[in-house]
This record gives C-alpha cells, sequence and structure tokens, in this order.
C-alpha cells in the first residue's frame, strides 16, 4: 500500500487513527499502541502477506537476542553476551544477504570463475534493509549498554511503525522507544495533528506534482537504444531530470512519514535538509538521506577507526564505509560504483580541507557559489550510476553528457540524415529521441529554483509554529485541516489518474 | 456536541475555501471540457455536439497539449461551416478523427484538402467514442445530408469489437438468427451524470477532476469491490466464438458501406491504423481489443469487395525505420500527431487519386472536391 494511494489516504489512515485515539481515549495505552503496531503489520502485509512471517521472525528473534544480551550483560557475562551479539548479526546478515545480495554474487562468481550455477529470482521483501539495519543497531547498542530493559509491544511497534517501515527515516531505538512508553504520546493534540497533516500534504505535493511531474523526462535518457547516441542536451536532461526526481520523491516520502508520525504525537527524525544546497560533499551527506549517514558513522565508519587513526586510515574507512553504503541501497555494480564515487569525493574533500582551507576563514559569496555548484554536479554525475541498470548504460549516458555524440544534434546526423530536419526545425527537435522539449527545461529550471532557494518542509513547517496564529485559535487550526485535507484528495486524485506510482526507495 | 459541531463546520470552512482557491486557479486554466453532445438524438453522430460550442482541451493532470476552438453549424471540430448538398470527400472515424489534440491544419482532413486544393472540399466527421456501428448510421446520415463524392474512414483497434456492446445512445450491431443488423439502445432521459455537470458544468474544478484526471467517484468505492468479470477480461485475446462474431461484424459492415454512402466501392477507401508503440518499442505492445486476425480479415474483404484499402502499419515501420520520426503524442497520448496524419492524408490521397478503368481519378471529380 503506498502513502499516495486512495487505500492508504482515504481507508486506512483514518481507520488507523480513529482506532487509536478512540483507544487513547478510553486510556488503554497498551492497547492503543498495539492498533499502530497490529496496523503496520497490515500495512506491510497488504503488500504480500508471505512476508509478515519473515518481519515477524526477525522481530521476536531480535528481540529475544537484545534481551540475552542485556541480561548477560547485566550479570557480567560479556562473553556470552557477545556471542548472541555475532549470531544475531549473522543471522540478520544472512537473511538480508540472501534476498537482496545472493543473485548478485552468485553472478559474479560466475563471471568470475565461470561456475555456470545460477539462483533463481528471489524477490525482495519490501523494507528489508530499512528493518534490518535498525535491529542491528538495537543489538548493537543492547551489546554497549545504551538500551535500557523494554516491552515487546515497544520493540515491535519500534520496527513495525508503518510511517517508516518500508523506505525509512532509519530509526534509532533511543529516540523512539521512549515516546512509545509516555502517556503524551496517547492523546489527540490538534496542534501535532495539524503538523503532521501539514508534513503530510507537503510530501504528497512533492511526490505527486513535482518527483512524479519531472519523472517522464528520466525513462527516454536511461533506458534509450543504445543504437541512437544521446546528445549532450539530452543526456543532461535526462540526468537533471532524475537528480531532482530522486530528491522530491525521496523527501516527499520522508516528509509523509515525518507527517503520519506526528499525527499521532511521534516524531520521526528528519531525514532531509536540502541537500542541493550543501557547499561540499561532506555537508551533502549531513543533508541527505540524514537518518542512514547517521547509522553509517555511528555503526561502520566509528567501529572503523573513524578519523582517529590517523589520515591515511581516515581516507580508507570513508571509502569502505561509502562503498558498503553503495551496497546497501542494491545488489549491483553501478551501486558499488556510486558508493566507490562518493568515497572518492568524500576524499578529496578531506584533503582539500587539509591543504587549503585555513581554519576559521567561511568562504566568500561566490566562493560559497562555485563550492555548491561543483558540489552538485558530483552529485549529479554519482546519480548516473545510481539510476543505471548496467555500468555499459551509464557510460553510455555519461558519453551523451560529455557531448561525445554532439550536443544539440546527433553528429551523425551531419550527413544526408541531417537535411531532413534543416528544412523543418520543428521536426529537427521532435527527431531527438530522448529530449522533451521546453516543457521538460521548464520542469528542470523550476525544481532547481525550489530545490536551491525555496524552504525545506521543516523551515516552512517551523513557521508555522511560530508565527501562524493558527495553532493558537483552535478554530483556525480546524479550518486548515479541512483545507488540508482537501489539498489531500486533489493530489491523490492526481496520483490516482496516472495510475499507480511507487516510491524510488521502495527498492531498496 | 455544540463543539463538535462547530469544529465540523470550520473544517467543512476551510474545505470550502480550498475549493474555491482550486476553482479560481483552475479559471485561468485551460482545462479540458469535453464536447456536449448534441440533444437530437435522431441526428446524431452527424450533428455531433452543440453548435457554435466553444471548447478546451488538454490532457492529462499537467493540461498538456492545450488546444482551444469553436464548433461548426454541425457540431464538428471545423474552421468552416459544413454546406448541405456540399459534395465533399468525408473523413469518418472516432477520436483519431475529431482530432482535439491537433491543430486543425494538421488533421487527416485538413491536409487531404490541401492536397485537393480547397479547405472545404473534406468534411471531418469524427465522434469519439464510435466504432462500425456508428460508422454505418453516420455513412447514411452524411449521404442524405451531403452527398459525398468518396469517404474515408479510419479504422482503429476497437472498431469491430466495441461495436457488438450495446451503448445508450449508440447503435450497436446485434448477432441472431435474423442475421447481422443495426440496433438502437436509447437515452432513458438524462443521465445522472449529465444532470450534474448541467449543474456543476461550468466549474473549472468540476471539469478537471472529470475531464482530465478521469476521477469518479467509484474509483474510491470500486476498493471496497472486487474487480469485475468484465475488468478482469480486459486484454484477453478473444477466442473461438468471440473471433467469430468479430469476423461477423466485418461482413456485416463492409457489405452495408457501399449501400449506406450511395457510393462505387473504389470510392471508399479505409485507412487501418496499427499498433505504433509496438513500432517504437516492442515492449510497449498493448493488448488489443479486435484481434489481429479481424484486422487482416478486414483488410481482406474490404479489398474483395473493391473498397480500396491502406494498411499502415508497413507504412509506418517504413517510416519509422527511416528517420524515427513518431507518429503520435507519444508516449501520454496515442492520437495521431501532425506527421501520423499527414502519412494517413497522403495514402488516402494516393487510393482516391488511382486511375479507374477509364484512366481518371473518378472518385475526385465531383464539384465539392474539384480543384
Amino acid at each position: 500500500m503506498l502513502f499516495n494511494s486512495y487505500e492508504f489516504l482515504f481507508i486506512f489512515l483514518p481507520a488507523t487513527l480513529v482506532g487509536f485515539f478512540a483507544l487513547s481515549g478510553l486510556r488503554r495505552f497498551g492497547l492503543a499502541a498495539g492498533w499502530l503496531a497490529l496496523a503496520s503489520i497490515w500495512f506491510y502485509g497488504y503488500w504480500n502477506p508471505r512476508y509478515v512471517l519473515l518481519l515477524g521472525t526477525s522481530i521476536v528473534l531480535n528481540f529475544f537476542a537484545g534481551q540475552a544480551i542485556l541480561r548477560y550483560r547485566s550479570t557480567g557475562a560479556l562473553g556470552l553476551a557477545q556471542q548472541v551479539l555475532i549470531l544475531a548479526l549473522i543471522g540478520n546478515l544472512a537473511t538480508l544477504g540472501y534476498f537482496k545480495y545472493a543473485n548478485f554474487f552468485v553472478d559474479a562468481l560466475d563471471a568470475a570463475a565461470g561456475t555456470g550455477f545460477h539462483l533463481g529470482h528471489i524477490v525482495l521483501p519490501l523494507g528489508i534493509s530499512f528493518f534490518t539495519f535498525t535491529q542491528i543497531a538495537f543489538l548493537v547498542d543492547a551489546f554497549q549498554g545504551k538500551v535500557p530493559a523494554c516491552r515487546f509491544g515497544s520493540y515491535t511497534l519500534f520496527v513495525t511503525f508503518y510511517p517508516h517501515l518500508i523506505a525509512g527515516p532509519v530509526l534509532h531505538h533511543a529516540e523512539m522507544m521512549p515516546q512509545f512508553e509516555r502517556a503524551e504520546t496517547y492523546r489527540f493534540r490538534l496542534d501535532n495533528f495539524l503538523i503532521g497533516a501539514t508534513f503530510l500534504s507537503i510530501g504528497l505535493f512533492k511526490k505527486v506534482v513535482l518527483a512524479d511531474g519531472i519523472q517522464p523526462f528520466v525513462g527516454p535518457v536511461f533506458e534509450a537504444d543504445p543504437a541512437y547516441p544521446l546528445t549532450a542536451l539530452e543526456a543532461w536532461g535526462g540526468v537533471l531530470a532524475y537528480t531532482l526526481q530522486l530528491y522530491f520523491d525521496f523527501s516527499g516520502y520522508s516528509d509523509m512519514a515525518v507527517g503520519l508520525a506526528k499525527m499521532t504525537n511521534i516524531d520521526l527524525p528528519l531525514n532531509f535538509n536540502s541537500p542541493y544546497k550543501a557547499i561540499n560533499i561532506a555537508e551533502f551527506w549531513r543533508r541527505w538521506h540524514m537518518t542512514l549517514s547517521r547509522f553509517l558513522r555511528d555503526y561502520l565508519y566509528i567501529p572503523l577507526g573513524g578519523n582517529r587513526k590517523g589520515p591515511l586510515r581516515r581516507y580508507l574507512n570513508l571509502l569502505i564505509t561509502m562503498l558498503l553504503g553503495g551496497l546497501w541501497h542494491g545488489a549491483g555494480w553501478t551501486f558499488v560504483i556510486w558508493g566507490a564515487l562518493h568515497g572518492v569525493f568524500l576524499m578529496v574533500h578531506q584533503v582539500w580541507n587539509a591543504v587549503f582551507v585555513r581554519k576559521g576563514r567561511s568562504p566568500s559569496l561566490v566562493g560559497r557559489a562555485v563550492s555548491t555548484a561543483f558540489t552538485f554536479l558530483c552529485v549529479v554525475a554519482a546519480w548516473v550510476f545510481f539510476r543505471a541498470t548496467s555500468i555499459e548504460a551509464a557510460f553510455f549516458v555519461c558519453k551523451g553528457m560529455l557531448g561525445m555524440n554532439g550536443v544539440l544534434w546527433p553528429d551523425q546526423w551531419q550527413g544526408a540524415a541531417g537535411t531532413l530536419g534543416a528544412r523543418d526545425p520543428e521536426l529537427r527537435w521532435a527527431r531527438l529521441e530522448a529530449f522533451g522539449g521546453w516543457r521538460q527545461w521548464a520542469w528542470i529550471v523550476v525544481l532547481l529554483a525550489i530545490a536551491w532557494a525555496a524552504p525545506n518542509s521543516q523551515t516552512l513547517v517551523a513557521r508555522l509554529k511560530t508565527r501562524a496564529a493558527m495553532l493558537r485559535h483552535e478554530r483556525w487550526a480546524w479550518m486548515a485541516l479541512g483545507g488540508l485535507a482537501v489539498c489531500v484528495f486533489l493530489l491523490a486524485a492526481i496520483n490516482a489518474s496516472r495510475g499507480s506510482s511507487e516510491f524510488i526507495y521502495f527498492n531498496f | 456536541m455544540g463543539t463538535l459541531l462547530s469544529r465540523l463546520i470550520w473544517v467543512a470552512a476551510g474545505a470550502l475555501s480550498v475549493l474555491i482557491a482550486a476553482e479560481l486557479v483552475l479559471r485561468a486554466l485551460p482545462v479540458s471540457m469535453g464536447l456536449y453532445r448534441t440533444d437530437q438524438y435522431d441526428r446524431w453522430p452527424l450533428q455531433s455536439s452543440e453548435s457554435r460550442l466553444a471548447y478546451t482541451y488538454s490532457s492529462s493532470w499537467a493540461l498538456r497539449n492545450a488546444h482551444r476552438g469553436v464548433t461548426n453549424n454541425y457540431g464538428h471540430i471545423a474552421p468552416f461551416d459544413f454546406r448541405k448538398g456540399g459534395k465533399p470527400v468525408i473523413v469518418i472515424g472516432d477520436s483519431y478523427v475529431e482530432s482535439l489534440m491537433n491543430d486543425y491544419a494538421d488533421t487527416l482532413q485538413a491536409q487531404l484538402a490541401d492536397k485537393l486544393g480547397r479547405r472545404d472540399s473534406v468534411y471531418g466527421l469524427g465522434v469519439s467514442g464510435l466504432s462500425a456501428s456508428d460508422y454505418l448510421v453516420l455513412s447514411s446520415q452524411a449521404r442524405d445530408e451531403f452527398a459525398p463524392v468518396a469517404a474515408v474512414f479510419v479504422i482503429t483497434d476497437g472498431d469491430i469489437a466495441e461495436s457488438l456492446l450495446p451503448s445508450p445512445g449508440s447503435r450497436f450491431i446485434v448477432l441472431d438468427a435474423a442475421g447481422p443488423r443495426l440496433d438502437y439502445l436509447p437515452l432513458r432521459g438524462e443521465s445522472l451524470a449529465k444532470r450534474i455537470r448541467k449543474v456543476v458544468g461550468e466549474s473549472s474544478l468540476y471539469r478537471y477532476l472529470q475531464v482530465n484526471l478521469r476521477f469518479s467517484p467509484a474509483d474510491i468505492l470500486g476498493m471496497f469491490r472486487p474487480a469485475s468479470a468484465a475488468l478482469q477480461g480486459v486484454g484477453t485475446p478473444p477466442m473461438g466464438e468471440e473471433l467469430d462474431r468479430q469476423r461477423r461484424v466485418a461482413d456485416f459492415f463492409l457489405g452495408e458501406l457501399p449501400t449506406a454512402l450511395a457510393l462505387a466501392p473504389e470510392c471508399i477507401v479505409l485507412l487501418m491504423d496499427s499498433d505504433r508503440h509496438a513500432i517504437y518499442k516492442p515492449a510497449a505492445a498493448t493488448p488489443r481489443k479486435d484481434d489481429p486476425s479481424t484486422r487482416l480479415y478486414v483488410i481482406e474483404r474490404a479489398r474483395a469487395l473493391g473498397i480500396k484499402v491502406s494498411d499502415l502499419d508497413p507504412v509506418f515501420r517504413d517510416r519509422y525505420a527511416r528517420d524515427r520520426m513518431k507518429f503520435d503524442h507519444w508516449p501520454n497520448d496515442r492520437h495521431w500527431n501532425r506527421l501520423g496524419h499527414a502519412i494517413a492524408a497522403t495514402e488516402a490521397y494516393r487510393l482516391l487519386s488511382e486511375p479507374d478503368a477509364q484512366g481518371r481519378a473518378a472518385c475526385l471529380a465531383g464539384p465539392g472536391a474539384a480543384r
């Protein structure tokens, strides 16, 4: 079930909220939490009921592994606690590895050694990367003594809570479980509900209008026929379109998740903070998919030694972290290259900082603009590998971006074939396979302006909280809710008019 | 209770405010307005919609490909009035001929008229949703009204199969023991949709939802119902009996055409459209409503009866192989674009210009079509 579907918006969400607040109103907090957990599991099972068993088993085993670790720690049996941790980590990684990476490694082995062995198609359970990472963090923290005792109900809700279950944000138990156990969560708060509905509407707008609006210009470039090389105009148009589609799609999803949680008084961590405004690649990663960056930093980069073992080791740690971060997104060499590129970008940035940047000196306005543009170009170039279905396809697009096949029109038109378009300029444009006309570039310019110059969702909502009188006058808040309900309906109708539109990060 | 009511009133006020704002914004935009079908039921589809009706066309949520215009005296899309007894070449078809998504000058009828040298020598009689059964009725209506010298039919997928489906206000073909015949399912008063449209039809928001987004409350209500058998069957190829029914429809349609038009078979041209998306990308091929064998059957039977046929599939394929130009508003809209219409016009002109036994293009000799 997608957040942007009629089923979710008009049936699942109202039913879940009514049930939750009804039980909360009766002061049955445990039941209310159970209702949310049940609804979340139903939400997950709606996609494929078979994988509810996988999710349920994962939750039960990880919860009891966590409890065992806590118990052994409390009795001083650290060795046993470590053994349970290692066993549980192997179990989690093996499950993830089977569903997500088995085909990749078997095919790679076949390519390298000619084993001739292939696995059948393995369906990737939705959200497996997210709920596996969430629980790995829980186990590691339990071993490090950072986890207080918790109830199974809260733990289940922490893992399954429907706003984050499928595509994040990647949650940390320390910020979530206390929220499920406090009494304030279980009462209707108009201000939180309105903030949540606002986030939901902004996220839905980003997905339905912005991301899906520019999406048609992406496919023609990344799925182009290799027999007809892309010009620079076409390639850049498609790659920029994807750069913007991905941002508005994923940040739209994250806004919706934050909003849905906030409606039930739960604060989810923010996942985006205008990443394309970043002035360097390190800042980009502090603004893009922030909860994954945090996870990779806390549970991979720092355990590897972080920056505590000298510059060379730091660079290596950065590269390893980003390589694995790339592989987390998908089992394919394109994701490995994407991760490696970002690892190299981060290393170069570290070296640059060490050699050229004087501490305490902030860059000039021009310097910031140049840095922002350069960072953006690096990110855009890397997205080519993130989106392409193969390395060959990625290089095909890169060649186009470099103008190796012509800038506006293909070089091959310079011969006899080129004369056809010369008589009719309109025909000449129409003959470009992957060029969406002025409309495509208008989309790109407008969305770039939004990404670079407009306030992001959290800034908009913060303004609503601090400046608007709505929250202080209840009737205005109810009025705003009525208005937002109509907006959500209109956006859902637009979405339905185009058929089903999945979120890109559902694939990861 | 008072508090609850007061809250509901404020929620409703908020909702209404946004609805009004949306209405104001959409009024400034080219929201599509479907053509209102004429109330002269006995004259439809010759009189297709109301005369002198200003319309706006745009497709999808993003209001793509906007066009505005005014219908002519017969409610068709043309920048001139049709003349009774005008002896034109008539072009009959569904939304492909109606062609709301193109400028009139880009349409088959306009480009064919260019070749004939007179703008009003070709009348485009296209109405969205028509099928072979309606074409027969429209042919006889046009015969009585305009005395055409030649007729061109654009045959698209579904024209045969859909003519078997009873639809209120349309003719359909009945296949029973007495043989194939045309039947009519009368409109029972005004439909609810039409009554609603009369009340809120001027609302741009309503038109945006209904026409551009194709929103229907049934879409939401439908979530509570299992998919109907009819829907589940969409896209499955007709087998056995259905194939036979389609062939009988084709026989009936082709056999009746010369009489309905009062034209010699050689002055009738069928332009057989094809699945163009499959030409661009085999993976983009779509399930056909008319079985592919039915399509071939129509071509063979028509030629056997002396009717001229252009199978546009190889024509489109050759052209695409040459310069990879697309013939429609790919990928959003399957209707022909200027190039698709140009190719159809060229084919129609080629066939109509073919000399007869006396070595002259007899079909184009009438006053309306003369150079």
